[in-house]
């Protein structure tokens, strides 16, 4: 059984992606309850990934989000 | 009940009943009135970002004193990275509001009086800790905004407090009794102190033996009987009567100053954190000055980012966004603003553990952060004013674009790029005016030059902490010069 999607984020203190529109677009880009965990980082600082290394979640940018193409 | 909502936040201050003077007038209903509602939206803002999964990392922190998750503004920093979110969520909040959101008085007193207590107690025997924690404890729970309460009115400033004709110019006690003590005077310039629930104060200056009586530290509910409150103007304030959204420049948010008159106020010892040991009112100034100097780091970038997005949109909507001169004038722009926040950044890096286990900034770091702030942002500001140009503070009123007759040549010739509206080049020069003339200047300027202390203030603190024997030294070392 697949776990229960979880998203966190860096906290985007001044991220590069108005953080609304990156919970919308991982919304379509990850539907449903089930998933992974992902980790976004607001910018290329990537605070939050840098503290939680190595936890096997996705770890994606603000702009990587914005920019990725839904998987069909 | 920790982690309130905005909304919560806001009904939570109806039942409070305190006595407000505002044009001459007392305010029943000061959450609804329209020149102070702005500020409690500011307010608000750091119990509504507080809620949302995409800023709790910054926003939250784990207790150091009860383990819970709680409102980063009620936490005592336990590590460098502690810090450093605390300029993040500040820049963050300034992104957001465009202007003080007037919770960080209370967050840097408490950090500030944590450890000096702690530090008072270990030479004193005193139990001063004990009861500041119990208390924080308190306002972690309930999550409550707390007015750090520092500036004294200060009379003559050539004569100490204790020298002063008037003995209530800086805040002292006048009675002690079994159960607790009662206090008098005013502080001045009080950001905030009309949206918080309790007010912490501290002394303002190092005070001497002469003036025991007036090192004092405590905490009271800020409807406590004897407490009033007199509403500081900012310029263009009254637009906010007028009842439209445009010429406010920033219609939902803004800041707040007033005065608090101390007129008698009863504290019961279990609320008093200093009362008479003078030695320890120099260290308890400089460590809030010092996280105060730091949290402009944040807030003051926050702001900025706004004045830049604001320069950037006008620029578009103006058609001149392509221009060498503006893109240069907007480049300068960041790397001031930046400049900030890297200061606010480098001294919370720099921070180091104080014996009660606190996190303190490294106070020549905060120092040289708050005195850029009090310069750059008037640079920004003049950046900001000379891509927008001069229509900024010669616009009509928007009562005047609904006229029948003068609107339709206001909007015939204030039209710039027809990919824009007038409107929304009406609304950015606006934004502008408010923040480099307006109400928010109030903020951005005028509390960054004094806010935290002017900058004479923080260039006797660079002297001080410099270390100019050990400059001088390396220096004569490589002069090929001996000792001198």
């Amino acid at each position: 059984m697949m776990k229960k999607k979880k998203v966190r984020y860096c906290g985007n203190c001044n991220p590069d992606e108005y953080p609304g529109d990156v919970k919308k677009r991982l919304e379509e880009l990850f539907p449903g309850e089930a998933g992974p965990t992902i980790l976004v980082d607001g910018c290329a600082r990537a605070c939050l990934s840098k503290k939680e290394k190595d936890t096997g979640a996705v770890v994606m940018s603000a702009r990587e989000v914005m920019t990725r193409r839904k998987k069909r | 009940m920790s982690l309130m909502t905005g909304s919560e936040y806001i009904e939570s201050l109806r039942k409070q009943k305190k006595k407000i003077f505002l044009g001459g007038e007392a305010i029943g209903n000061y959450v609804d009135h329209p020149i102070i509602r702005p500020s409690i939206n500011a307010c608000a803002m750091t119990y509504e970002l507080s809620h949302q999964p995409e800023h709790t990392e910054l926003m939250t922190a784990t207790s150091s004193l009860t383990g819970k998750t709680v409102n980063r503004f009620t936490h005592l920093h336990q590590s460098t990275e502690d810090l450093i979110k605390k300029v993040k969520m500040q820049r963050l909040l300034g992104q957001r509001t465009g202007c003080c959101f007037q919770r960080c008085v209370g967050f840097d007193g408490f950090n500030a009086v944590d450890s000096v207590t702690y530090e008072m107690d270990q030479e004193l025997g005193t139990e001063y800790n004990k009861r500041f924690r119990n208390y924080l404890e308190y306002v972690q729970e309930n999550d409550l905004i707390v007015d750090g309460a520092m500036t004294d009115t200060k009379g003559n400033r050539r004569l100490s407090p204790s020298q002063q004709e008037d003995p209530d110019q800086f805040v002292h006690v006048v009675e002690r009794r079994p159960d607790g003590i009662v206090v008098r005077g005013a502080k001045a310039h009080q950001t905030g102190a009309v949206n918080s629930h309790e007010i912490l104060v501290m002394p303002t200056v190092t005070m001497r033996q002469e003036d025991a009586d007036y090192a004092l530290s405590f905490a009271v509910p800020a409807d406590a009987q004897g407490v009033l409150y007199i509403y500081g103007r900012q310029s263009c304030d009254t637009r906010r009567l007028e009842g439209g959204t445009i010429d406010v420049g920033n219609a939902m948010f803004g800041g707040q100053e007033a005065i608090i008159v101390f007129s008698d106020v009863f504290v019961p010892w279990e609320r008093v954190f200093m009362c008479g040991e003078y030695q320890h009112s120099g260290a308890l100034v400089e460590r809030f000055a010092g996280y105060h100097r730091q949290s402009y780091g944040g807030c003051k970038s926050g702001v900025g980012d706004v004045l830049v997005g604001a320069a950037q949109a006008i620029a578009k909507i103006q058609g001149l966004e392509k221009a060498s001169h503006i893109k240069e004038k907007i480049v300068e722009m960041i790397h001031l603003n930046e400049t900030i926040y890297s200061c606010g950044i480098a001294c919370s890096a720099e921070g180091r553990p104080t014996s009660s286990g606190t996190y303190l900034i490294d106070l020549m770091l905060a120092n040289i952060c708050k005195l850029n702030v009090t310069r750059f942002p008037y640079e920004i500001s003049r950046l900001a004013q000379d891509v927008a140009g001069g229509l900024m503070v010669t616009l009509p009123s928007e009562k005047d674009f609904g006229h029948p007759e003068a609107g339709p040549y206001l909007e015939k010739y204030l039209r710039s790029d027809p990919a824009y509206g007038t409107e929304e080049r009406c609304r950015v020069q606006r934004l502008i005016e408010n923040l480099t003339l307006g109400m928010g200047a109030v903020g951005y300027l005028t509390e960054s030059m004094h806010g935290a202390g002017s900058p004479q203030a923080q260039k006797i603190m660079i002297g001080r902490l410099a270390n100019l024997p050990y400059k001088e030294r390396v220096a004569r070392q490589l002069a090929g010069i001996g000792k001198g």
